[in-house]
């Protein structure tokens, strides 16, 4: 008689196909003891493939339902499920789809899986309340070059080599599905959640270096410095931060104490 | 009405009337209205994160509604050792949401760091009930109550056990001070696809340790020309299901009971109208009673 631990092995020997005898353990009758193991098998798979088709939606479309099934089988193989929580099985896909997929025409849906797992995380990273333009306004202007802006915790931003977003905007709802040109070079992309929900920003290469600074905790001056944002840009892009609700906090520098007012509140 | 009103229902029981599972094809209904079901389960995973609108959503229907934690990946019966990280979450979610009821599965679900993200079937053998309940007890202590274990569907029998599914689940009771989430539909799946009177588990059964009920649907399949019946959460509770339900009312009186739809979820209306069933049946009960 096989105790529990060693059952436990020798039932996951079977959920994963390796070798294995049901028979050993589960009773045969009507239905044979690996028929039935192998409904456990199907189940163990299809959540998986669930769980990376609903993460996963548009890099799935863009190959189809088989050819994504083996990837993620592959996947599956190289990275099994290490969490309890299926909204983690999908966090190395990226990755895997990098090395999996590298020197074939396909390399290109690691990045944007890479935007679609930054869109999941978006969804779900926590609140923030959210800063208006007005608590810029209150700083001294002497005092804004050195004032550091803390974005909210959902902002995720990503470079990539070819168009994603345009690829992802163009598979989103059941409209038909525009023809993108894959060779129209780089797009860089801010992603975060505002009271909306999880908005997508494409942008030009400096206005990204500015706000990557940013995020790193820079002030505007050693950001503008650090990324070569053109000074006549510098008002849309914090407008556009400011706007997107992606600023939780407006840090002034010491010397120049923040207005009392300056917060919408609300979560994002 | 919903259970409670705006003075709030953290913590408290459940009412002994027919709630359902909030999933997300319902939450515009439940955004801009107070449907009438008398309590709220949710998958706890799914409220694992601390942003977005599903946590909001459930702190504001927590005001209204009762409100149960399923956990569905913790998997206490696995031999490898209890994934702390996962009960930490699970712990943060019973803070915040402070639920009327918390439970998780008789099953195990992992072994040595890989997860099947399955409810697994344990053998019913005291060296089982001895580790389930050690573990359970661990979990009780970490989240400091009283926690609800439910039996798994079966698509097979171990050969060694040696308990029946109603003696298991009572002696995991009796070591570890835990209740029974029952489901009666995986209660019936199992006397099918194993073949035993589900009556007689039953019986078994410690009725005042029952104390919530799940009732779903679920999908034949046949295999060999044999019937097997998979526990998919995705249709109507069929009639042999309700018959065990009344049956469970009879021994374990009236007992707040959920409609379980994962699967192919129909609009609200679907679920409230096998809500509004249970709740007759849940009223009959108490009038025999009374």
């Amino acid at each position: 008689m096989l105790g529990l631990l060693e059952l436990q092995h020798a039932f996951a020997a079977g959920l994963r196909g390796a070798p294995h005898d049901a028979d050993a353990w589960a009773a045969s009758d009507r239905v044979p003891a690996e028929a039935r193991l192998s409904l456990y098998r199907i189940n163990a798979r299809t959540v998986f493939e669930q769980a990376l088709a609903a993460t996963y939606a548009v890099v799935r479309e863009r190959v189809g339902d088989d050819y994504f099934r083996q990837l993620v089988h592959f996947y599956r193989r190289a990275h099994p499920s290490r969490s309890g929580d299926l909204h983690e099985v999908g966090r190395r896909f990226p990755e895997f789809l990098s090395s999996h997929l590298a020197g074939t025409p396909y390399s290109w849906l690691a990045e944007l899986a890479a935007l679609e797992w930054a869109v999941a995380e978006a969804g779900v990273a926590p609140d923030a309340a959210v800063a208006s333009l007005r608590s810029l306004s209150g700083v001294p202007p002497a005092a804004v070059a050195g004032v550091r802006l803390r974005l909210v915790p959902s902002l995720r931003l990503l470079s990539a080599s070819v168009p994603v977003l345009t690829v992802w905007r163009a598979n989103q709802g059941d409209s038909a599905r525009p023809v993108v040109d894959l060779d129209a070079g780089p797009e860089f992309v801010q992603v975060h959640r505002s009271a909306a929900g999880v908005q997508l920003r494409g942008a030009q290469a400096a206005e990204f270096a500015f706000v990557i600074a940013i995020a790193r905790g820079e002030s505007i001056e050693a950001a503008i410095d650090e990324s070569g944002l053109p000074v006549d840009r510098l008002a849309p892009v914090l407008r556009d931060l400011f706007e997107d609700e992606a600023v939780a906090e407006v840090v002034a520098p010491a010397a120049a104490p923040m207005p009392s007012q300056g917060c919408t509140g609300h979560p994002t | 009405m919903p259970a409670a009103t705006s003075g709030g229902c953290r913590g408290g029981r459940l009412p002994a009337r027919a709630g359902i599972g909030l999933r997300s094809a319902h939450f515009d209904a439940f955004t801009t209205g107070r449907p009438d079901v008398a309590f709220l389960e949710v998958h706890t995973e799914n409220y694992f994160h601390d942003g977005g609108r599903e946590p909001r959503l459930l702190d504001r229907l927590r005001e209204h509604y009762a409100v149960s934690l399923h956990g569905v990946g913790l998997a206490p019966g696995s031999v490898s050792a209890l994934d702390r990280e996962h009960l930490r979450r699970v712990a943060a979610a019973v803070r915040r949401y402070e639920p009327a009821a918390v439970s998780e599965h008789a099953c195990w679900g992992h072994v040595d760091g890989e997860h099947f993200n399955d409810l697994l079937p344990l053998p019913f053998t005291e060296e089982a009930v001895r580790h389930l309940s050690a573990r359970v007890a661990e979990v009780q202590d970490a989240l400091g109550r009283r926690i609800l274990i439910e039996n798994v569907s079966q698509y097979l029998r171990f050969r060694h056990s040696t308990l029946t599914e109603g003696e298991f689940l009572a002696a995991v009771v009796r070591e570890c001070g835990c209740g029974v989430l029952l489901d009666v539909n995986n209660l019936y799946v199992n006397s099918v696809n194993v073949g035993f009177e589900p009556l007689k588990t039953i019986e078994h059964l410690p009725a005042d340790a029952v104390h919530e009920v799940h009732l779903a649907g679920h999908l034949r399949r046949e295999i060999d020309g044999q019937v097997l019946l998979i526990d998919d959460h995705g249709s109507r509770v069929p009639e042999p299901v309700w018959r065990l339900y009344a049956a469970v009312l009879e021994k374990c009186g009236a007992v707040p009971t959920l409609i379980e739809w994962d699967t192919d979820v129909p609009e609200l209306g679907v679920l409230l109208s096998e809500a509004a069933r249970a709740d007759s049946m849940l009223e009959a009960c108490r009038a025999r009673a009374a």
